[in-house]
This record gives structure tokens, C-alpha cells and sequence, in this order.
């Protein structure tokens, strides 16, 4: 029972910060920006498709973890460019137009990644004994990464000048016009970044969830849960967010039936919203 | 080297470009204005009588594309040849092709537009058990024979049996009567069934689970989201003693399930079973070494030399009629595997469908009821148009099929080989309802 | 007073020919087409109970799948497990979701804007949760079948297997469904409604119960919803946990935002144009997502007061 016990808390937070760097990316579009991007989910499933082209041609995990971000990052600024700029002060709308964007981008990764899942192997095959029971290294590898991700954005937003100029969009975009902040260039580079994280986690994420055209569905809605729940716009909240649930799912799937842990996770998450809406750890 | 070759290997055989010549083909027909494909290959001289139109629909989109892909291509190759043999009584065969995609209400509203539209004489195709029953009610209110595709659900021609559904390939309980005995006997006693939380795994862990523990084996159940993308800590809930653990996922977690078994060190001390449906259409290269010793029950192998020897002659002309090639992947796309313990059902309908006709000496509609009685008392033996182990025998009492079932292991080579065969006899049980004088 | 009578005139005047012409489509078109525009009565109904709830107190609910589904199984274990008769039955599939949507508004209006979205999916998540494991009871995504007896309405023996009976029961309620929600809208209740909407701050100094308020519009949008839900069962004589799922939501999500939130006759012009487009788009295109997909973006793009005040932009122009 310890061993479970040690596992399963251990496979919470693990699997919470992994979940939280998938969550990343909406929280930037997302909570800043406050467009609900249905399209979240689409790009996250690009990345890892992309980064399945790229890892059969050039036969490196690492690389594609760089330039496939870039690549979805360019697509993002065709959507946002192309598309979302002339709406993007109606949040209702974008979500029937980045509803349509994630139709689009699921067929045709259809059409050319065809439909059944497919393999990217992970990088670091290396396996934690825990106990009686083994662990996959990759996966805390990939937790690492996420805390150093969201270390390095909570740098970007306090520390540079687009940051601030990003959270001062987001407090009052009247007066960040007043101020000479170019709010226009702010909007695009926040959604090519949302978009380029969505696409870095998918990709973090491909080794173990399998690479597929509707691996963005239940995830996208899992991220916004998250996003919403931690508070938007706010990075350690959305940790804390992901890791309670994936806690309350691991560990009380050891006592009841997984599929009551998740209602239980769940229900917990309204709990939450109810009794702070402005976030875990908003004021 | 070895290694190295093997890897490349791996990675030529997951790349898939499945549905993006099916979406192609479609779409140029659609712009050429055919909104109904037909597949003709031979010119026919018209007479006077009208072509038999069949309904086909499959998961072409969405989900469970794998199937979709093959269940249509082999429908598709199946009406061609049955044109090139000469048609039906003289008719020509129209083929009309929807999309399911793969949800029970837009199933049921393509049911309708084949039926009432389309105006299609007999419906076949899907995998998917929801949209099957959805359909039920109109397949009974327009009289129209439903032929399943691949839905797995036994009630189906059980309990919940209704005339007009004629199904020939298997489902969760004949898996189970054929499978729970070699698994029982060969790999232990002490069975946790790891299964999707929803219907179909349901039924395959209550059909396996109870005849194990009918012989005095232990079972637990542990019921995981459909949708699970961490499996860890399910798996670690596995009883310490357990011998065999099966597993009942669709998709990519299917695949999730296998790998993180063996990440997290469990495949050494317990043997994996499953059914071939789990990872039907994705090939054992995409799971990965992974699954190297698992067992699955298939219920046509994929492999041409696991094939039985008496069949070589059908099956051979078979696969190159859709296609296939001799280790199950597409001709010319070899990154492609094959829904081969499925797609078998879109090639003999067809055939079915000619002999009920040609026996009943049906015309339209009217005769439906004669044609279905005579389609379900038919026991083919293997031949071109049934290439399957032990033939098909159709049952009158249910329209349930049977033919032979196949217990496999993948091979470090990741080849699914054969080791026991299970002939159907095996397999036939108790008729649960009489539909011979049921209410058409 | 005279300007109000001429606008409901305005609204009488072609609501009736309308209906009127409905009334005599299944003398000269095809079955199929009148199973399909069943069909697209069902998810009007649905439509424009979502667009009270969002159109006129702006909160985006994406749980009416979750009162969709629980109409929709009402019907259908009432029917087939216990034996009820249709009317009553049809009748639950309105009180039983109006109970659910009491405990779930209660919690729900609480919180406003995104809170609210997320707050509803989640119910929705756990409903489509416990009707997808609940196998024996919900039939899971396998679902449940029936079949239902002809009965006696008043004057009228309506049989729900004959393609006409449906047709006409379904356009029946719905119609008076529209005009009931009209009434709503229009009486003094709706107009605490729109402002509401309009200025939710303003609304709480005048001195309304904004909360209260929002549950009633929460609690008879999802009523409706049930009944649209029963109604696709009873069309379809099926019922499965798939209906739970927070994307049938979606649907009237984009037939509201297409043919124009707040005005009742948009969401259900926006079912009419998406639904068509997709069942006859079946026939040229496949009507894949992809085409779906880009019609939507257009469409948004292009008139994103949807339809409805894209129309009312031409009107006041030309």
C-alpha cells in the first residue's frame, strides 16, 4: 500500500506538471488575452504531428522540440493575422471562429497524418525503480521541463519589456493605447507564443499519450478546467490546479473506481470555483 | 546495425496516408458533381429492371478512422467485383457511401438518407455499436436489412435482437467462448481485466471474467476512462498475484496501455492479453517493442502465412483484390496496416446479399423477409467470396455468424504469430432469441 | 404601444406563414426531408432555449447537453423500463431537467463570464461521466432503444413512427415552444432579463435579485433543453450517453453565434443554415469537418452579429 501510495503521489505531481505545461500555452492566449481558443487543442496535436515529420527526416527528438514550436508558432500568426485580428474584441465570436479553425486543422492532419496514432519514441528510455514497481524517467524529465518553462515565462512577463507591456494590455487596454504600447503587436506575439507552447507540450506529450488528430479534445478541455481554476493568468495557480487534480484522480483511484476518482477531481474543481473565482491564489 | 535497421523499419511503417487518398477520392468525385459513388468497373448493358442499390456507412472521420478506412475500401472492391461477375440476377449493384462519423445521431440521420433518399435496398457498414442501435428502431420501421459492419455488442443478437439485423462476424461473447480457455489453461489463472469504462469494456470484462471464474480462476476489475492518456496509476492497482492482465482500449490508448506496462515493469512478472480490436488497423510497429509478447485473439490473422493453408487460394486473391499484401499492409503503402479482423464483413455481404437473391428470387422490398430468412441460413464454406477459416455459418434463430477464431502472440520480429486455431464449432452457443418467427 | 403592436405584428404576420408553409411541406416533399426538418425542429428548440439563457442574460451555458441528455433519457427509460406513456413521459423530460437545472443553476449563476462556461462544462463532464459507465442502467454509448405506442392528443391520433405524425407533433410543440419564449421575452420578466445583460451592475442597484434572476432563465432554458431532448428521443425512439457530452452543447452554441444571439429567430435561422449545409453538403463534399469548418469561419467572419444583425445592418443601409 506504501509503495502505491508513493507512486501514485509521485505520478500526481508529475503528471499535474505536465499537464500544467500543456495548460501553459492557453493560459498566455487565454488568460491574457482572454480569447477562448478552441483552436488550443489543435495546435497542441500539431506540434506533435510536426514533430513527427520532423523527427522521421532528421531522426532527432531534441530539434524537433525546437523548430517544431516555431513552425506551429508561424501558424498561429497566420490564424491570428489572417483571422482572429479583425475579432478579437469580440470574445463570443472567436469561439465559433477558432471552433472552425480546430475542424480545419483536425482534417486536414486527417487527410495528410491519416487517422490512426502513431509513435514518437521517447528520448530517455531510462526506468526509476520505485519499489516493487519501475518509473519512467522521461516523465519527470518532462515535469522539469515544465517547471523550468514556466519559471522562464514568469521571467518574460516580470522582467521584459513585452511582458509588461502584456500585463498591461491585459489591466487596461484604453489606457495601454493612451500610453504609446503598440496593443496590436502585443495581441499577435502572445497568441504566436500561446500557440508555439501548445505545440512545445503536445510534443513533450507525444511520447506518452501517442500522436494522433483528435489527441487535442480531451486535453483541450482538461487545459481550460486548469486555467480557469489556477486563476487566469496565473502560472502557479494552474499548477496547483493541475496537480490537485491528477492527485485526487491517481490517489483515489486507489480507493474507489477511476472513473468516480475523476467525478470526485471534478467536483472538487467546482468546490474551488465557487469558493475562490478569482483563482487559486488571486486576490 | 541491427538495432539501426530495425528503428528505420519501425519508422517506415508508422507513417500513414490512409484517409488522405480516401478524403482525395472522395472529394474529386464530389466536385465532379457524384455526389453517390458509384463503383462500376464494367459497362453494364441496361435492362429493364432497376440496379440494387446497397447503403454503405463507416467511421471515415473523427474516430476509429483505422476501421473506416478498410471496411470502405474492401465494401468498395467487393461491389466492383460483384458488377464484373455480372452484377445481381441480371442487376447491376449501386453502391451509395456515407460518413458515420462516428457518432449515433449523424448515423442514424445517414441511415435515413439512404433509406428514404437514397432509396438503397439493404444497408451495411460501422463499427460502432451506438450508432448500430440507434439505427435499429429505423431499420425496423423502414424495413430495410442492416448488415453489421464490426459492432461488438452481443446483445445485439441476443436480447436485443431484431430481425432485420444480420451480423456475421463476432462480438464480446463469442470472443469470450473462444478466447478465456487458451488464456485460462496457458497463462494463468488469476486474471485483472484493465478495461474502458463504457459499454464495450464492460461486456468483455464480465463475458471473459465470468466463464474464468465459472473454471475457478480469480478475477479483479479495474475501469479506466476510455480516454486515458496516463495509465500508472491504474496499472499499479494490478493485484501483486495476478498472471494475466487484459486489456480492452481503442486508439491511442490501446497503445498507452501496453507501453506503460512494460515502462513501469509489469509485463515480467504477468502475460498481457487482449483482442485484436484494440490495436486493429495500427500494427504492431506503432505500439512498439512494447508489445512483444502479448497475446490477442484475432478473428482472421493479419498475416498471409498465418493464414490457414486451405485458404491460401482465396485469401491470396482476397488481399490482391483489396489491395493488401502478405504481411497485412496496403499495396504500395506499407506504412499502413490492415483492419483485417473486420473488413472481412463489407466482402461476404455482398456475396450474401447475391445468394439470398439468387434463392428467393427477390425483387424489391416485399421479399425482404424470404431473403433474410434465406441469408441467415446459409453455412458457406471457404471460397473467393469467403475467405474465412471454417466459412460462415449463419444462424436463423439470431443472424449471428461464426467461423474459426485465431489465438496469436506478437513476435520479437513484432509479427502476430498464429499458435492455436479455434474452429467455430468451438464457439457456437445457445441461441438467446427465435427470430424465425419473429415479425418482419 | 401602437410601435409595440406594429413589431409583434411585424412578428405574427410571418411567423404564421411560416408556419403555414410548414404545415404543407409533407403534402409535396420527400420523407427525407421531412425527417430531416424534424430533426432540425428538435435542435431549433434547442437553440433558442440556449439563447435565452446566453442571448438575453449573456451567460455562455455549455451544460444544456447535460439537460439534452437527461431529457432525452427521461423518455426513454420512462418508456421502455417502466412502461410510462409518451405524453407523460414528454412531459418529465421537462420537470426532471428543470430539477437538475435548479441544482446546477443554483451553484452556476454564482459565478459569471468564463467561470460560468467552465462551471457548466464540468457539470456536463460528470453527467456524460456517470451515463457512460452507468451501463446497465443508461445502456452507456451503446444506448437504449424503444418504441412508442400511437396515442390520443384531443382531437388528433398521433402515431410517432409515421414519418407525417412526428413531423407535425414535433413542429406543434416547438412552435409553441418559440412563441412561449417570445412571450417570455417580451413580458416584464425578459426585460429584467436584457438588462441584465446589458448592465448587470445597474440591474443589482434597481434593486433586482440579479442571481435569482438568472436561475429562473438558467432553470426554463434547461427545462426546454430537456424537451428537446426528449423530443430527439422520441424522434429517434434512442437515447445515449453521447448526448451528455459537453459538445452537443457546441450545437447550439454555433446556431446562436451564427444566426445572432438575443433574438430568438436567429438561433434558429443559424440551425437551419448550419444543419442544412451539412446534410446536403453530404452529397457534394462529404461534408467533412473541414468543410464545416471553413463555413463557420466565413460565416463569422463575415457577419459576426451573425445573420440576424448582419440583415439588420443591410436594412438599415438600403
Amino acid at each position: 500500500m506504501l509503495s502505491q501510495l508513493t507512486v501514485a503521489i509521485l505520478n500526481g505531481i508529475v503528471w499535474g506538471l505536465i499537464m500544467a505545461l500543456i495548460a501553459l500555452g492557453l493560459n498566455m492566449i487565454f488568460g491574457l488575452l482572454h480569447i477562448i481558443n478552441m483552436a488550443h487543442g489543435a495546435l497542441y496535436m500539431l506540434g506533435a504531428v510536426v514533430a513527427w515529420y520532423l523527427i522521421e527526416y532528421i531522426g532527432s527528438f531534441w530539434i524537433a522540440l525546437i523548430v517544431a514550436p516555431l513552425l506551429v508558432g508561424f501558424i498561429g500568426l497566420v490564424i491570428e493575422r489572417g483571422l482572429i485580428r479583425t475579432i478579437e474584441d469580440k470574445p463570443i465570436t472567436t469561439i465559433i471562429c477558432t471552433f472552425g479553425i480546430m475542424l480545419v486543422i483536425q482534417h486536414l492532419v486527417l487527410i495528410v497524418f491519416g487517422g490512426s496514432p502513431r509513435r514518437i519514441s521517447p528520448p530517455i528510455a531510462y526506468r526509476l525503480p520505485i519499489f516493487d514497481l519501475q518509473y519512467p524517467s522521461i516523465r519527470i524529465v518532462i515535469a522539469l521541463i515544465s517547471i523550468a518553462m514556466m519559471i522562464g515565462l514568469w521571467l518574460f512577463l516580470r522582467k521584459t519589456k513585452y511582458g509588461l507591456w502584456m500585463r498591461a494590455v491585459v489591466q487596461d487596454r484604453e489606457m495601454a493605447v493612451g500610453l504609446g504600447i503598440p496593443v496590436n503587436k502585443v495581441y499577435m506575439w502572445t497568441f504566436v507564443l500561446g500557440s508555439a507552447l501548445a505545440a512545445f507540450s503536445g510534443i513533450l506529450a507525444a511520447p506518452i499519450v501517442s500522436v494522433e488528430f483528435m489527441m487535442g479534445r480531451e486535453v483541450l478541455i482538461m487545459a481550460f478546467i486548469i486555467v480557469i481554476v489556477g486563476g487566469m493568468g496565473n502560472l502557479e495557480g494552474s499548477v496547483l490546479a493541475a496537480i490537485m487534480i491528477s492527485l485526487i484522480q491517481g490517489v483515489g483511484a486507489l480507493f474507489v473506481p477511476p472513473s468516480i476518482a475523476t467525478v470526485f477531481a471534478l467536483a472538487f474543481m467546482i468546490i474551488v470555483l465557487l469558493l475562490r473565482p478569482q483563482g487559486l491564489f488571486g486576490e | 546495425m541491427e538495432t539501426k535497421k530495425t528503428k528505420k523499419k519501425v519508422r517506415g511503417v508508422l507513417n500513414r496516408e490512409v484517409s488522405r487518398r480516401d478524403f482525395i477520392k472522395t472529394t474529386a468525385l464530389g466536385a465532379a458533381g457524384l455526389g453517390v459513388s458509384s463503383w462500376l468497373t464494367v459497362p453494364f448493358t441496361y435492362g429493364a429492371e432497376p440496379p440494387i442499390k446497397i447503403g454503405m456507412f463507416n467511421e471515415y472521420t473523427v474516430f476509429a478512422t483505422e476501421y473506416g478506412y478498410w471496411l470502405g475500401k474492401v465494401g468498395r472492391t467487393a461491389i466492383a467485383k460483384l458488377n464484373a461477375e455480372g452484377g445481381i440476377a441480371g442487376r447491376k449493384v449501386e453502391l451509395v457511401d456515407y460518413d458515420t462519423k462516428c457518432k449515433p445521431d449523424w448515423g442514424a440521420a445517414m441511415f435515413k438518407k439512404m433509406v428514404l433518399e437514397d432509396k438503397v435496398d439493404f444497408i451495411m457498414g460501422s463499427i460502432h455499436s451506438g450508432i448500430h442501435k440507434a439505427c435499429f428502431p429505423l431499420a425496423m420501421e423502414y424495413k430495410v436489412p442492416f448488415f453489421s459492419g464490426g459492432a461488438m455488442t452481443y446483445e445485439f443478437t441476443g436480447k436485443d435482437a431484431i430481425p432485420y439485423y444480420i451480423r456475421c462476424h463476432s462480438h464480446a461473447k463469442s470472443q469470450a467462448i473462444a478466447g478465456w480457455k487458451f488464456g485460462f489453461d496457458n497463462l494463468g489463472k488469476k486474471w485483472t481485466f484493465l478495461v474502458a469504462d463504457y459499454a464495450w469494456g464492460h461486456s468483455l470484462a464480465r463475458e471473459f471474467g465470468s466463464r474464468v471464474r465459472a473454471a475457478g480462476g480469480k478475477t479483479q476489475e479495474i475501469m479506466a476512462p476510455p480516454a486515458t492518456a496516463d495509465f500508472i496509476p491504474y496499472l499499479q492497482k494490478v493485484d501483486p498475484d495476478t498472471q494475466v492482465l487484459f486489456t480492452a482500449f481503442l486508439g491511442s490508448a490501446a497503445l498507452g496501455v501496453l507501453r506503460q506496462t512494460v515502462e513501469i515493469g509489469l509485463h515480467k512478472r504477468l502475460q498481457r492479453y487482449t483482442v485484436i480490436c484494440c490495436t486493429e488497423g495500427i500494427g504492431q510497429e506503432v505500439v512498439g517493442k512494447e508489445s512483444i509478447g502479448a497475446y490477442y485473439i484475432e478473428y482472421h490473422p493479419r498475416h498471409l502465412d498465418q493464414v490457414p493453408k486451405e485458404l491460401h487460394p482465396y485469401e491470396i486473391a482476397y488481399r490482391k483484390a483489396c489491395g493488401v499484401d502478405a504481411d497485412g499492409k496496403e499495396v504500395g503503402n506499407p506504412k499502413v496496416t490492415i483492419a483485417g479482423s473486420h473488413m472481412f464483413s463489407m466482402w461476404i455481404y455482398p456475396y450474401m446479399i447475391k445468394l439470398g437473391i439468387e434463392q428467393t428470387g427477390w425483387k424489391d422490398k416485399r421479399k425482404n423477409a424470404d431473403l433474410i430468412k434465406a441469408i441467415c441460413s446459409l453455412n458457406l464454406k471457404p471460397g473467393p467470396w469467403c475467405p474465412l477459416g471454417g466459412g460462415l455459418l449463419m444462424r436463423e434463430e439470431d443472424h449471428q455468424g461464426f467461423s474459426d477464431f485465431y489465438i496469436s502472440r506478437v513476435e520479437p520480429d513484432l509479427k502476430l504469430k498464429v499458435l492455436q486455431r479455434i474452429p467455430k464449432e468451438k464457439v457456437i452457443y445457445e441461441p438467446e432469441v427465435d427470430l424465425r418467427k419473429a415479425q418482419y | 404601444m401602437t410601435n409595440q403592436k406594429r413589431e409583434s405584428l411585424h412578428f405574427i404576420i410571418p411567423f404564421f406563414l411560416v408556419l403555414l408553409i410548414l404545415a404543407i411541406v409533407p403534402f409535396f416533399a420527400s420523407r427525407f426531408f421531412q425527417t430531416f426538418l424534424t430533426e432540425l425542429f428538435v435542435w431549433v428548440l434547442f437553440a433558442i432555449s440556449f439563447d435565452l439563457i446566453f442571448g438575453y442574460t449573456a451567460l455562455l451555458s455549455y451544460g444544456q447537453a447535460l439537460f439534452f441528455g437527461l431529457g432525452s433519457y427521461t423518455v426513454t427509460i420512462l418508456m421502455r423500463k417502466y412502461g410510462f406513456n409518451t405524453e407523460l413521459s414528454l412531459f418529465l423530460s421537462i420537470i426532471i431537467p428543470i430539477l437538475f437545472a435548479w441544482f446546477v443553476g443554483y451553484f452556476s449563476v454564482r459565478l459569471t463570464g468564463i467561470h460560468f462556461v467552465i462551471i457548466t462544462i464540468i457539470f456536463a463532464i460528470i453527467g456524460n461521466i456517470i451515463g457512460e459507465t452507468w451501463t446497465s442502467f443508461t445502456g452507456g454509448s451503446d444506448g437504449l432503444t424503444f418504441s412508442p405506442h400511437p396515442f390520443r392528443l384531443g382531437l388528433f391520433q398521433v402515431d410517432l413512427v409515421d414519418i407525417k405524425g412526428n413531423y407535425y407533433f414535433v413542429l406543434v410543440i416547438v412552435a409553441i415552444c418559440f412563441l412561449f419564449l417570445r412571450r417570455m421575452v417580451q413580458s416584464p420578466l425578459g426585460r429584467i432579463f436584457i438588462s441584465i445583460r446589458e448592465n448587470e451592475e445597474r440591474a443589482r442597484l434597481i434593486g433586482y435579485n440579479v442571481q435569482r434572476y438568472k436561475l429562473i432563465a438558467f432553470i426554463i432554458a434547461g427545462g426546454l433543453s430537456g424537451l428537446a431532448g426528449g423530443l430527439y428521443s422520441l424522434t429517434l425512439k434512442y437515447a445515449c450517453a453521447s448526448y451528455l457530452h459537453w459538445s452537443v452543447s457546441g450545437h447550439a452554441v454555433v446556431y446562436t453565434i451564427v444566426g445572432g444571439m438575443g433574438t430568438l429567430i436567429g438561433p434558429a435561422l443559424g440551425a437551419g443554415i448550419v444543419m442544412s449545409l451539412e446534410h446536403y453538403l453530404v452529397d457534394i463534399l462529404m461534408a467533412t469537418d473541414l468543410v464545416v469548418g471553413i463555413v463557420l469561419v466565413i460565416m463569422v467572419l463575415m457577419a459576426p452579429k451573425g445573420l440576424i444583425g448582419l440583415l439588420r445592418l443591410k436594412f438599415k443601409r438600403g
